[in-house]
Order: structure tokens, then C-alpha cells, then sequence
């Protein structure tokens, strides 16, 4: 590629974002922090956690997501009922023409290459690891073979707030595997004027496919090419390390209220996630508001808190935001 | 807009320099305004410490303050700016999100040349082509440093061209003021005829107004009282002794005046010693009424003892004066006769201050008699438990100086009101376990004997009475001993509470009882 390709494709990576952004707001009423994140997500090859209060339009965000991008999109209901095999699929014995029986692989809706994992923490712990294994492994073990998951594979998993009754709360390991977590609010005034004309009326609002699955990789593929700078990166690593109460570079608010902090994988979720906003808005290399930007919805869900934290009703977002404005950017 | 190769880094280094010199700007104006800072300082201490010598060493700790800036200003400007330093002040100033630092970053430290970052550093480079250095490092001195950098020039203009406002620090020819200060009241000897020893009446009233003042005060001890009563007593012994010289001086004055003409008058009030008689004698001698006599309005004040200087002075202008004639009435003589009645009116106001001198002695001796009475009266303070042996009688202590031994405080708390008929107690229930301090002596008497209602008995005192005159049978005592008690018992509980359990001795055997029992009912 030359540098005269490099342009081309940083042009047209942008262009195709806007198109996803337009297409999806005729739909969705705000929420750009969060279109946009799934959209980072997507891009640098990661998964979504979704959270939010039931109904303000997780499941339809997704959905529109799916059509805009021209993807199979399936959605499971996660429920305390739901078995593995319900997910990725299962054997089931069949008859050939001369009465032989055999078992075919039947794939269940994991199959696909958005999905939608609707109330995930519902579900059994054994249920919940074998969506997880899809999701880091991007291949599915099931009746003696292995099957591959058709790319791009991208997972929207919502957690209720509310009903912490009858669920199993992800482990930390497990949220680990997740590349953002993103909190969609409940709308404002003017948003929710604009919701309700929107789906109220009788004629709902319809969105264009702009990309498909090649723009897609093609774009995960541009993404990755995105040169860091070193003293970009050192400031991504510092901070990580300032999450980590042990460290000797720990922020105050960590050492007091953090039992954890984020491993490598939210490093390597801090810079890739920077590398698509750099080319989101324009910029040939990573830079630190960059970094700065995606740091939250990276970082949010790895850090364990103390029960110090809980007394004093301290959360990450917090703990994030007091560590964003303390620590120096790269120089 | 075009690039040139190398167009980043020709502009980096012209953000560097510019950069250096901002910094040096800067630190001149410090510099300035320490200088100032300093030099103000030095001027205004260098007046004050002048007088006490240690003028040069203000001088040169301010110089060496200000030296020391002046190499922090040199050393500073020495100091070069790096790329990355300037590349990093151009992206935070032109809101360049990082774009130059890591351009840099990929050129000199970095091996990678793929297609992005290739293309990263020709946009970079295209970028620096159209940045203007001066608009991303501009030049800018405080308003502080500005104002200090004028005071500063103000400060060296003036005090060149003005010697009166260049700093001194006393180690030049010092000012009369100066030396007043270092001098001390003038001396009382060698004062004019005529003039009245004004320094003398200072030198007398002070001392007597120190030790009135000393004696009113409440927190002076009781030796500090004393000394100063001895020294004005000391005074007022001088001055009353320099008066009889003087008495003699004029009686003998008036042995010779009696053979004069004229002055039969005067010679008599001299013998009578009424100086003040002599001189509306002399006063009527004078031509013109009185006119040419004092100089000076009789002062109200008490005047010092008469001054030996001040009585050869009315000798002399007594001897100048018989040495005209009768009813001579030139200048001259005129002159004479009114140096001599101002002598001789200063030194009955001398006369009549030495009195009064000698009437306040007087009421320093009752005060003094009193002083001493009070002070043995005193309950007896209990002195340290290790020095026991050795306590030094006195008011400070407290202690008695009867003979048999002195009490000790473990053994004045245990003789509290539960063992009331008790003598010879060495430990009680308010020192808990502690076991008393030994009593020195064959026989113990408690000292606050109003404390007790007891009157204490020395076998042998030094006055040889049954009743030591040091305890007074009074209700004033009583009072007074009962009030010191209630203060040393305070003291005493605190001075207990510096030991290691910082308990007091007379709690202690309640707490060790609380302790005691609780474990006990523990178990």
C-alpha cells in the first residue's frame, strides 16, 4: 500500500462511518457515545457489554446495527433455563435415503455474525461460559468437530441493573473478555419527543445497508495498520499501572478503593480502541485524547472494587475519571 | 502548501530556541525580582542590626543570595531545549493532538517505515512547513517580573546618585544617633555652671521607680524584690551621703560668705543649710528685681542629691560674685549673682529630693521587713523525693530549715485528713503502694501547721523561742497557708503524673484496685 492508498483508505474508512452513524440515527435518538463505541468494538475485533435499563433501546440499537451493516444478526434470550446446546447448537439424529441414520450438526443461533446475548447474567454459569468460549475462541466445539464462526463475529451482551434476583453475575474473568462496556442512559426530553415520533407513529423509520461484511474486515484490517508512537503507548500502560493499587505508579483513589486493576487485555483494549478513534476522526497515528477517549468504556469493567468502595459508593467511572485528569499524557 | 525534507525538524529546532530564550526571559525577571527582594531586605535590616555589628553579615548573606540567583540564571540559559520537548510544547500549544511528537518518534527512534507511517510523517512534515515558531513559543514577560525589573533600576539609580540612601551596614563611621544608643545616659559629671544635672535626676528617680515598679509586680519572685530593694537602698544611701558632703560644703561656704559685705544674709541661710533661703537672698542683691535670676522655672520635680560639681559651681559663682563690689550692678556682676542663686535654687531641689529619697528608703525598709515575714510564713513546699537530704531551705522551695528534718510530700499526703492524728506517717492511702520517703531527722513536726490546726514547735531555732517567729498565729496565715497548699497539691499531682505510668501517687491505689478487682471477679 502507498502513501497515496494509505489516504484513500483512511477516506474511506471515514466515509463508511458516517454512513453507519446516519443510517443508525434515523433509528436510534442519540446516543452517539454509544453507536460510536459499538462501532469501535466492531472494528478492533471485540465484544460489547451492553448496559442499560430495559427499555431504552438496547435490543433495537443492535438490531439496527445488524441491518445498517448488512450482517446475520440472531438474538438470545438468555433465561436461567437455557442450556449450551441451545446456544451453539447441537447433534440431532437424522435418516438417509436408505434409512441410515446419522447425526447432523444443527447450529444454534450463536451462528451468525452479530448476536445479541439479551440478559446474559440469567443465565447458568455453564451457559454463560459456552457463549464466552465463542467469543474468545471465534469457534464452536460441538458434536466431535469443531465450527468455525463466520466473520466478523460481534457480541452484544446486555445486563439488567435492575433484577439481581435469580441471576449469576458475571465473574471478573469472564467480563475481562469483553472489549467495552458501555451504559446507555435513559433519554432526555427532547430525546424522548423525538423517540416517540419516531415509533408511535404509523410509519416507522427504515434504514439503507452501507456496508457489508468485507467493508467490515477491510476496515478491522485498516484499523490495526494505525501506528502508535512510543511515549502514546507508554501513556496507555501508565494508565493501566495506575489502576493497580499495588503499583508504584497506583493513584491515590485506586490505592484506596481498588481491589484489582485492569490487565494486559484492557492495554490492549485501550490501544486498539484508540486506533480506530484516531482513524474515526481523521488522524494517521495514535494520539493521547485518544487514548483519553476510550479509556473509560475499556477500562470500566476491569477493575474490582473494595468494599470500601461500595461503603463509600465509589464506582470505576469515578475512580477512571479522577485517573484520566491526574495522570500527564504522553511526552 | 509544499514540504520540504526536513521541514519538521528545521521547525522544531526554531520552536527549541525560542523556547530557551523564553525560559531565559524568565528567569531574568526571577532573578530581578530577587534581587530586589534582596536588596530591599538587606537595606532595611542593615539599619536595624547596624548598632549590634552585624551589619556585614546581612551584607553578605544578600550578597550571596544574590549571587547565587544570578549562577541559577547562567546555568539555566546554558541548559538546551530538546526536539521532543519542542515538539511536544508545539502540539500542546497548536492543538496538534500529538501529531509532531510522533512523527519525531517514528524518524529518529523508530525502525518502522510501513505505508501509514510513511504517510504519517509526510503529513507531519507538510503540517511543520506551515507552522509559524513565534505564534507557538511567543515571547511573553510577566507583569511581575516587569515591575521588579523597573524597582530594581529605580533602587540602583537612587542609591548611586543618592549616598544618603545607599545601604550601610555598620562598619563605617557610625551616626550620632548610633552612637547615642551605644552610649548610655550621659554622665553626671562635668556639668556646665549654671546648668542643672538633669542626668543625675534621671539616674536617681529610675532605679527608685524600678524597684516601685518591681515591687507592684505580681511575677517577680520574691529575690528579685529583694535585690532590687538592696539597690535602691544602695542608691538612696549614696545620694544621702553626697548630701551631708554637700551640707558641709555649704556650711563652710557660709563661713566665708559671713565675712563678705552684703552677703551676711546669705552666709547665715547657707549655715542654717536652707538653700533656698540663700537664694531670695542672693535674689534681692539683683538690680533689676530677679530679672537675670533663674533661667529656668522652679520645677515641681524632685531634683537628685546635690551634686559635689553642682556645689563647686555655686562656690565659684559665689566667689565671682563677692568679688564685686557691694552696690556694683554691672552685667557682669549681675551675671554672677544670678549663676549663683540658680546654683544655689537647684541644690535645695536636690536637698529636698534627697529627703524624699530618704523617706522612700525608709517605706523600702518596712516593705522588706514585710517581704520577710511573708515569706517564711510560707507553707512548706515539699521538695524532691531524692533530694530530700539536700533540700535547700527558702521561700522558693518551701521548705523549712527547722531543724529535725524536712517533710517530705509522700508524707504530707498521707497525713491528709484520713490520718489526722497521725505524726509520722510514710505512706498513706492517697500514695497507694508507694511506700513514703524516708524523714530525716530525729523528730518530724509538719510544717503547715495552720493547715492542721497545730502550732508548730521548733525545739531549737536560731531565735531560741518556744513559737518560731516564721509562723505567725494569724488569720492571714492561715489563709495564706491553706491557699499554697491547695496550689502545691495541684503541682505535686502533676509533677506525680511524669512518671512512666503517668499515674499520679495518689491514684494509684484506686487504679490498681480497679484493675485488681475487675480481674478478679474475671475469673
Amino acid at each position: 500500500m502507498s502513501v497515496a492508498n494509505v489516504e484513500q483508505s483512511i477516506e474511506h474508512f471515514r466515509r463508511n462511518i458516517t454512513l453507519v452513524r446516519e443510517q443508525v440515527g434515523r433509528v436510534i435518538v442519540g446516543n452517539d457515545e454509544v453507536i460510536d463505541g459499538v462501532m469501535t468494538c466492531l472494528l478492533a475485533r471485540g465484544h460489547v457489554l451492553l448496559e442499560g435499563i430495559p427499555g431504552v433501546g438496547k435490543t433495537k440499537l443492535v438490531q439496527t446495527l445488524a441491518d445498517v451493516l448488512h450482517l446475520k444478526f440472531s438474538r438470545i434470550q438468555f433465561t436461567p433455563d437455557l442450556m449450551p446446546g441451545d446456544i451453539i447448537g447441537t447433534s440431532i439424529v437424522r435418516e438417509d435415503e436408505g434409512g441410515r441414520k446419522f447425526f447432523e450438526f444443527q447450529p444454534g443461533p450463536i451462528f451468525a455474525n452479530m448476536v445479541l446475548a439479551d440478559e446474559v447474567n440469567r443465565a447458568t454459569p455453564k451457559t454463560q461460559s459456552a457463549l464466552l468460549e465463542a467469543m474468545q475462541e471465534n469457534s464452536v466445539s460441538a458434536g466431535g468437530g469443531t465450527h468455525v464462526l463466520e466473520q466478523p463475529f460481534f457480541v452484544l451482551a446486555t445486563m439488567n441493573p435492575l433484577e439481581m434476583e435469580g441471576t449469576y453475575p458475571l465473574p471478573e474473568a469472564q467480563l475481562d473478555r469483553f472489549f467495552f462496556k458501555l451504559k446507555m442512559g435513559f433519554p432526555g426530553v427532547d430525546a424522548l419527543h423525538q423517540v416517540l415520533d419516531r415509533t408511535t407513529q404509523a410509519a416507522a423509520p427504515k434504514v439503507e445497508r452501507t456496508l457489508a461484511a468485507g467493508d467490515i474486515l477491510a476496515m478491522r484490517d485498516t484499523a490495526r495498520e494505525v501506528p502508535i508512537a512510543h511515549p502514546v503507548q507508554d501513556y496507555a500502560i501508565r494508565l493501566t499501572l495506575a489502576t493497580h493499587p499495588e503499583s508504584d505508579q497506583a493513584h491515590e483513589m485506586a490505592k484506596q478503593y481498588v481491589r484489582f486493576g485492569a490487565s494486559p487485555r484492557g492495554t490492549q483494549a485501550l490501544i486498539l480502541g484508540a486506533k480506530v478513534h484516531a482513524l474515526i476522526h481523521g488522524r494517521l497515528h495514535v494520539a493521547s485524547e485518544d487514548i483519553k477517549a476510550v479509556a473509560i468504556p475499556a477500562l470500566r469493567h476491569r477493575l474490582l472494587l473494595n468494599f470500601e468502595a461500595e461503603a463509600d459508593r465509589v464506582d470505576t467511572d469515578a475512580i477512571l475519571t479522577r485517573i484520566l485528569a491526574d495522570v500527564p499524557p504522553a511526552k | 502548501m509544499t514540504s520540504t525534507p526536513g521541514s519538521l525538524l528545521l521547525t522544531l529546532d526554531a520552536v527549541a530556541s525560542r523556547m530557551r530564550w523564553r525560559r531565559v526571559q524568565r528567569l531574568a525577571g526571577i532573578v530581578a525580582s530577587t534581587i530586589f527582594v534582596t536588596g530591599s531586605v538587606m537595606f532595611a535590616l542593615g539599619a536595624i542590626v547596624a548598632p549590634t555589628g552585624a551589619g556585614p553579615w546581612v551584607r553578605n548573606a544578600g550578597l550571596l543570595v544574590i549571587l547565587g540567583s544570578i549562577v541559577a540564571l547562567v546555568l539555566g540559559a546554558r541548559r538546551g531545549v530538546s526536539r521532543l520537548e519542542a515538539a511536544d510544547e508545539a502540539d500542546r500549544t497548536g492543538a496538534l493532538a500529538d501529531e509532531l511528537k510522533s512523527a519525531l518518534w517514528f524518524g529518529e527512534a523508530s525502525a518502522e517505515r510501513s505505508p501509514f507511517v510513511e504517510a504519517h510523517r509526510a503529513k507531519a512534515e507538510s503540517l511543520a512547513a506551515g507552522l509559524e515558531p513565534r505564534k507557538l513559543v511567543p515571547y511573553r514577560i510577566l507583569p511581575s517580573h516587569r515591575a521588579a525589573a523597573a524597582l530594581l533600576a529605580v533602587m540602583v539609580v537612587v542609591g548611586f546618585l543618592s549616598p544618603r540612601f545607599t545601604p550601610h551596614f555598620g562598619d563605617g563611621p557610625s551616626d550620632a544617633a548610633t552612637d547615642a544608643g551605644r552610649r548610655g545616659p550621659a554622665p553626671l559629671t562635668g556639668a556646665t555652671p549654671g546648668e542643672p544635672p538633669v542626668d543625675a535626676d534621671a539616674a536617681a528617680r529610675d532605679p527608685l521607680a524600678k524597684t516601685l515598679a518591681a515591687l507592684d509586680d505580681p511575677t517577680r519572685s520574691i529575690e528579685e524584690k529583694r535585690k532590687a530593694i538592696e539597690a535602691a537602698q544602695q542608691l538612696a544611701a549614696q545620694r544621702a551621703l553626697e548630701a551631708a558632703a554637700s551640707r558641709e560644703r555649704m556650711k563652710a561656704l557660709a563661713e566665708g560668705l559671713s565675712q563678705r559685705e552684703g552677703y551676711e544674709e546669705v552666709a547665715r541661710a547657707l549655715k542654717d543649710g536652707d538653700a533656698r533661703q540663700a537664694a531670695e537672698a542672693l535674689k534681692s542683691r539683683l538690680a533689676d528685681g530677679g530679672g537675670a535670676g533663674s533661667d529656668r522655672e522652679e520645677s515641681g520635680e524632685a531634683a537628685a542629691a546635690p551634686d559635689p560639681a553642682a556645689v563647686d559651681a555655686l562656690a565659684e559663682a559665689l566667689q565671682a560674685a563677692t568679688q564685686s563690689a557691694p552696690d556694683d550692678r554691672t552685667a557682669s556682676a549681675q551675671r554672677n549673682l544670678a549663676r549663683a542663686v540658680q546654683n544655689l535654687e537647684d541644690i535645695s531641689k536636690s536637698i529636698e529630693a534627697t529627703e524624699a529619697l530618704g523617706r522612700s528608703a525608709r517605706r523600702l525598709d518596712a516593705m522588706t521587713t514585710e517581704l520577710k515575714r511573708e515569706a517564711n510564713l510560707r507553707a512548706a513546699r515539699f521538695g524532691e523525693r531524692n533530694g530530700a537530704g539536700q533540700a535547700q531551705s527558702g521561700p522558693e522551695t518551701g521548705e523549712s530549715n527547722l531543724k529535725g528534718g524536712s517533710m517530705f510530700r509522700l508524707g504530707a499526703v498521707a497525713q491528709e485528713r484520713r490520718n489526722p492524728g497521725k505524726d509520722n506517717n510514710r505512706a498513706g492511702d492517697a500514695s497507694g503502694n508507694a511506700q513514703g520517703d524516708p524523714v530525716v531527722g530525729d523528730e518530724v513536726r509538719r510544717i503547715q501547721a495552720k493547715y492542721k490546726r497545730e502550732t508548730v514547735r521548733d525545739r531549737e531555732t536560731d531565735e531560741g523561742g518556744a513559737d518560731s517567729g516564721k509562723f505567725a498565729a494569724s488569720r492571714a496565715a492561715d489563709s495564706k497557708v491553706a491557699y499554697r497548699d491547695v496550689d502545691s497539691r495541684m503541682r505535686r499531682t502533676g509533677e506525680e503524673a511524669l512518671s512512666a505510668e503517668r499515674i499520679a501517687l495518689r491514684h494509684r491505689a484506686q487504679v490498681k484496685g480497679f484493675f485488681t478487682d475487675n480481674g478478679g471477679s474475671a475469673q
